[in-house]
This record gives C-alpha cells, sequence and structure tokens, in this order.
C-alpha cells in the first residue's frame, strides 16, 4: 500500500502538472480567438450542453468515482503491515519486520524434520505476536516452538510475547498447493 | 514525502471521492433538492454566470490552471526530492567551542567540518564490530542537537544485547568527539542472509 500510495501520487501530481499548463493554454488560446491546442472547445460546449445529469455515462462516471473514493479510503484505514518492530532492549531501537519473518522462517526449518517455513510477526500492545507456519509432522510443534523462543529472546522480544506454530502434514500441505509461501 | 502523510493525503481524497460519488448519485436520480437531473452538465445558470462575468472568468480559469500546475510541481518535488529529516550542513566549530554567546560572533578564522564526513566517521566505527555488516548513518537537525539515524545491517547470528552495547559506546565517542549532545537516537536493524543451515 506504501508503494501504490507513492505512485498514485506520483501519477497525480503528473496529471495535475499537465492539466493545469494545459488549461492555461487553452485560456490563452480562447482569449486570442483561436481553435484549441488539444481541446475541441465547439465540440466540448456541444457535449457538456447537451448531456444530462441523468445520462447513463453520467451516472457511471459518478457511481465509478465513489467506488473509487469508497476502495480508497477503506485501502487507507486498515491496518498496515509494520515496516519495522520495535526492541523492547533499548529506547529507539527497531528490527526491520521481513528481515525478521525471514530470519524466524529460517530457524523453524532448522530444526530437524520441518521444512517450508513461513513466519509471520505483528506488533502486539508493546511486544511482538509470531505465528509460524511449517511442514513436518505435529509432534515437531513444540521443539520449533522452543526453537523460535529462544531466537526470538536472543532478538530482544519478550518471553510474554506470544508464538503461535502451526505444522501441516507433508501430505495436507502437498493437497494444498506443495510448499506454504514464505 | 512520509508514508503517514502520504495516507493521511490519500483518506482526504477517498473521503472526497466517496462524497462526490454519494451526493452525484443522489442528485443524478433526482432527489437531491435545488438540482435537476434533467439539466445539462453546464446548466443555463452557470452559462449566465459565466457571460455576465466575461472577460474575468476566463482569467480565473487561467489562475485556476495555474494553481493546478503549481499544486502537481509542488507534489513532484516533494515526493522526489523526499526530506522528512533535513540532513545536517556543515558543522561550525565554534557553536560547540564557545562558551559564551559573545564568543560566537569572534570573527578570527572558523573551522567548519562536513556534517557527512561526521556521519562517514560514525559509520567507520559501527562497522569495526564483526557482528555489523554495514552502518548507515544520517544526521538530521541542527547543531548542537541534531537527531542520529543509524541503520544497520547485522549478520543472522548476531547478539542484540552485544550489539546495542557496541552501537551506544560508538555513539557516546561519537557525542563527546562531536562535541554535540543527542536530541534523538533511532536505530533501525536489519538481519541478513538465510538463517541457520537446514538440517533434515
Amino acid at each position: 500500500m506504501r508503494l501504490l500510495n507513492r505512485l498514485a501520487v506520483l501519477l497525480v501530481a503528473l496529471a495535475l502538472l499537465v492539466g493545469g499548463v494545459l488549461v492555461v493554454i487553452e485560456v490563452f488560446a480562447v482569449a486570442l480567438h483561436r481553435p484549441g491546442l488539444v481541446v475541441d472547445h465547439d465540440g466540448w460546449y456541444r457535449t457538456l450542453t447537451t448531456t444530462r445529469l441523468r445520462d447513463p455515462w453520467v451516472r457511471t462516471g459518478i457511481v465509478t468515482t465513489g467506488v473509487l473514493g469508497l476502495l480508497t479510503l477503506i485501502g487507507q484505514l486498515v491496518r498496515w503491515k509494520p515496516q519495522r518492530l520495535p526492541i523492547r532492549l533499548a529506547e529507539g531501537w527497531h528490527l526491520q519486520r521481513r528481515s525478521v519473518e525471514r530470519h524466524l522462517a529460517g530457524t523453524a526449518d532448522s530444526v530437524p524434520g520441518v521444512g517450508g517455513a513461513n513466519a509471520v510477526v505483528r506488533r502486539r500492545g508493546g511486544g511482538w505476536r509470531t505465528r509460524i507456519r511449517a511442514v513436518g509432522e505435529a509432534s515437531l510443534g513444540p521443539a520449533v516452538e522452543q526453537t523460535i523462543r529462544r531466537e526470538l529472546a536472543r532478538l530482544g522480544a519478550s518471553p510474554d510475547d506470544p508464538v503461535d506454530v502451526e505444522m501441516v502434514g507433508p501430505r495436507s500441505a502437498r493437497r494444498t498447493g506443495g510448499r506454504p509461501r514464505r | 514525502m512520509t508514508d503517514s502523510r502520504l495516507r493521511v493525503l490519500w483518506t482526504v481524497v477517498g473521503l472526497a471521492l466517496t462524497a462526490v460519488g454519494a451526493v452525484g448519485l443522489v442528485a443524478s436520480l433526482g432527489h437531491l433538492a435545488g438540482v435537476d437531473e434533467n439539466a445539462p452538465l453546464i446548466w443555463s445558470g452557470l452559462l449566465r454566470l459565466w457571460r455576465g462575468v466575461a472577460p474575468w472568468g476566463l482569467a480565473v480559469l487561467g489562475v485556476l490552471g495555474l494553481l493546478l500546475a503549481w499544486l502537481g510541481a509542488h507534489l513532484l518535488r516533494r515526493l522526489l526530492w523526499p526530506s522528512p529529516h533535513p540532513v545536517m550542513g556543515d558543522l561550525d566549530l565554534r557553536i560547540v567551542t564557545a562558551t559564551t554567546a559573545d564568543e560566537t560572533r569572534l570573527p578570527p578564522g572558523t573551522t567548519r567540518v562536513r556534517g557527512g564526513r561526521l556521519a562517514r566517521g560514525l559509520e567507520r566505527d559501527l562497522a569495526r564490530d564483526p557482528q555489523v555488516r554495514r552502518a548507515s548513518v544520517t544526521l538530521t537537525g541542527t547543531a548542537p542537537n541534531p537527531e542520529l539515524w543509524i541503520e544497520l545491517r547485522l549478520g543472522p547470528r548476531a547478539t542484540l544485547t552485544t550489539v546495542r552495547d557496541h552501537v551506544s559506546a560508538a555513539v557516546g565517542r561519537f557525542w563527546v568527539t562531536a562535541g554535540l549532545t543527542p536530541g534523538r537516537l533511532d536505530v533501525t536493524a536489519r538481519l541478513d542472509g538465510a538463517g541457520a543451515a537446514r538440517v533434515r
């Protein structure tokens, strides 16, 4: 969403710049009684003075605008994934979330008999909430959790922070499309 | 332009578009008092107004175009040259060595240290720890209380408590040698490389 926001602002800024310059050019064209550079003045006048508010394509445009606005609003108001996770070790210290998730997934994979691990870490209050999903026997869950907790302690997370481990059997993992997403 | 500012901007734009869509739809369906859904988009009242204020309408439109173009250029500049935290410029040593306000105005000679050089020096100090693969430092704000932004790339086996102690010591040395007092310290660490080797 952060990248999308930036790209969208870039597009809007370019549109405003080009549109604004075009308006000034067309104003000069009208003032000097010359034909428009890009806009067909007579054609636009005819269209805008004959098209009614109730016309289907006008209504479609209005509905599209409203839906676009609603989608934009929802996109901004939903909770975004944090880029950084605060560390309790010191004030002002953070860890990059993606690197922590990759690291924890690798750590879970290091447990014998476990593979295809996927880690999701989110802020929870002042701490972290960690979810691990890995391919392996269910009996390996406690070993994975212990390894992850040890690694989290090394990374400065609180020992009270919740860690959820979900073990997926190799067969069900194959059924659901192979390795889980990392 | 920071992500949070962009988020506020798009929230406002989203609200405006939603309002335009909702009000426009109600008007288009003929349920908005005072708006005739059978009227053309440029209705007769607007045309009368335009002809009544001629030729000033054109001037207003031209100014509006200029405003739009300025807004677009301003947004582009803010987006392409992001400076949420302006980098600290050169450090005039009189700021940190003068003991009275009068001394800062004394003319004989000025020694300036490039802010970027100070940051590079701290980067080298930070990278002395083998657990730190790379350090990037940005000094922002103004002397003598600048803000310090540090980005670290750590090896996968790095222990954060020892890294923290090393960084604290390096930053302490930096403040002492530069003669500055910290305004803010922000550290972001990234764990590099894969985790422990996979064993099955």
